[in-house]
């Protein structure tokens, strides 16, 4: 009889399983949300150096890499002190016992606890706000390809133009910015994108792993079908990281023109425009998000 | 099977269920209850904000001993709510409605995240939370 009832949990817990991954992996587009994603390949042709138009990030972990402790690579001394410093939102609640998670991914708080720097309205940075599932939409400029991004309503350059990344000297003098500077090269048909000089205020990922001024970060874009774009990306850090942080293969699905389109209108302006304004994030907190943590003041 | 194995089983599937958990696109489950039925509101919309980050809802709501009480409630983001064809002009100050919330986990707070709204007419606008406890948000 033990026997049978162990055996039924299992088979139970393994059904739960199943359907738990199913909708956690799902592109939001087949949860009936922000979607509408194709139901079959789409085999048209496609410049594979044309990564214009809509995207939407489909694929992959939300974070960098996946919840194991084998997914994180090891940190240094200061990366500890920096991890340690960041008090996220995501993730289960601070206090729960592990279940071979990192520690990383099990320390949420309320949000008036927190200090994501999001609160504020700061910057992501890369590859946090790429990692985000919101829509972004990509164009060709002169000498660069544009990443405007729904959330924030930020563009991102990356730089195509031959143009060397900055170093040594020249890196330190520029110093650091939100999103640090972006050079990408062809090789075959894979955009390979370096970025350095980002300001280490921001978080890797909503979880709050840390990152330094001189981190690099290399990014891998291939346009693999009509509608869908392959990327992946290796942290290199060594003032944080001991090893090279490699990402799960992620993807972005190409958004259909009527996604984006509302009464008429086309694009990220508009009531879509995505500005994170402090006043008005300031304003969310004092009067929805703190009195739901903390409790309304009577 | 072992008694030993059969629970290294249900341990390893218990940590791939915590970490489906994990993929919620929202954070709401750190500061509401989602574990437990959602209450039911009746009340006249006092503000409809709509703004980012999270369009929100303020209710005027009588309580069985006549007093009434503001509640602030969370939606979803303008964006989201924009793909399921709501708009600023969803719901209007001084509306009647009927709220399904699920509430905070401070005890007695007037506060809680929106699963949906009734309207009169019988309309259910500004989903985000399921009918029932233990899901996901709706994107």
């Amino acid at each position: 009889m033990r026997y049978v009832s162990r055996t039924l949990i299992i088979v139970v817990t393994i059904a739960l399983l199943t359907a738990s991954l199913i909708l956690a992996q799902a592109p939001a587009g087949q949860r009936g949300g922000r979607g509408n994603a194709a139901a079959a390949p789409d085999n048209r042709p496609f410049d594979a150096h044309d990564l214009s138009g809509y995207w939407y990030r489909d694929q992959g972990f939300r974070g960098i890499r996946g919840l194991k402790m084998s997914d994180v690579p090891e940190m240094t001394e200061l990366g500890k002190k920096m991890f340690d410093a960041n008090i996220p939102v995501r993730g289960r609640n601070k206090g729960q016992p592990l279940n071979g998670e990192h520690p990383g991914f099990v320390r949420a708080v309320i949000p008036a606890l927190s200090n994501d720097p999001i609160m504020k309205c700061d910057p992501q940075g890369i590859p946090r706000l790429i990692l985000d599932n919101e829509p972004t939409e990509w164009f060709i400029a002169p000498g660069r390809l544009m990443q405007f991004f729904q959330w924030g309503h930020i563009p991102r350059e990356i730089w195509l133009d031959g143009r060397q990344l900055p170093s040594g000297e020249n890196l330190d003098n520029l110093g650091d910015s939100w999103f640090g500077m972006s050079v990408g090269k062809w090789e075959g048909d894979t955009l390979v994108v370096n970025t350095v000089g980002q300001r280490d205020k921001s978080w890797l990922d909503i979880h709050g792993f840390p990152h330094s001024f001189n981190m690099r970060l290399e990014e891998r874009y291939k346009r693999v079908s009509y509608d869908r774009i392959q990327w992946t990306f290796t942290i290199y850090d060594p003032e944080i990281y001991k090893t090279p942080w490699e990402s799960d293969v992620k993807g972005f699905r190409r958004m259909k023109d009527e996604e984006v389109t509302f009464y008429g209108w086309k694009g990220f302006s508009g009531f879509l425009e995505g500005y994170c304004a402090e006043t008005e994030e300031q304003e969310f907190n004092d009067r929805v998000r703190d009195p739901a943590g903390l409790g309304h003041k009577q | 099977m072992t008694a030993k194995s059969s629970t290294l089983c249900i341990l390893i599937v218990a940590l791939f269920l915590s970490a489906g958990a994990l993929f919620a696109h929202h954070g709401t489950g750190i500061s509401y209850d989602l574990e437990h039925k959602p209450i039911v509101l009746k009340g006249v919309i006092t503000e409809f904000r709509w703004k980012n980050p999270h369009v929100s809802v303020f209710m005027d709501v009588k309580g069985p001993d006549g007093k009434v009480v503001n509640w602030s409630l969370e939606g979803n983001s303008i964006a989201n709510y924009a793909r399921m064809g709501f708009n600023r002009n969803t719901l209007k100050t001084g509306q009647e409605v009927t709220a399904l919330v699920y509430v905070s986990k401070v005890p007695n707070n007037p506060a809680g995240v929106i699963a949906k709204f009734t309207t009169a007419e019988g309309k259910e606008v500004l989903r985000f939370q399921r009918d029932e406890p233990g899901g996901r948000g709706v994107e």
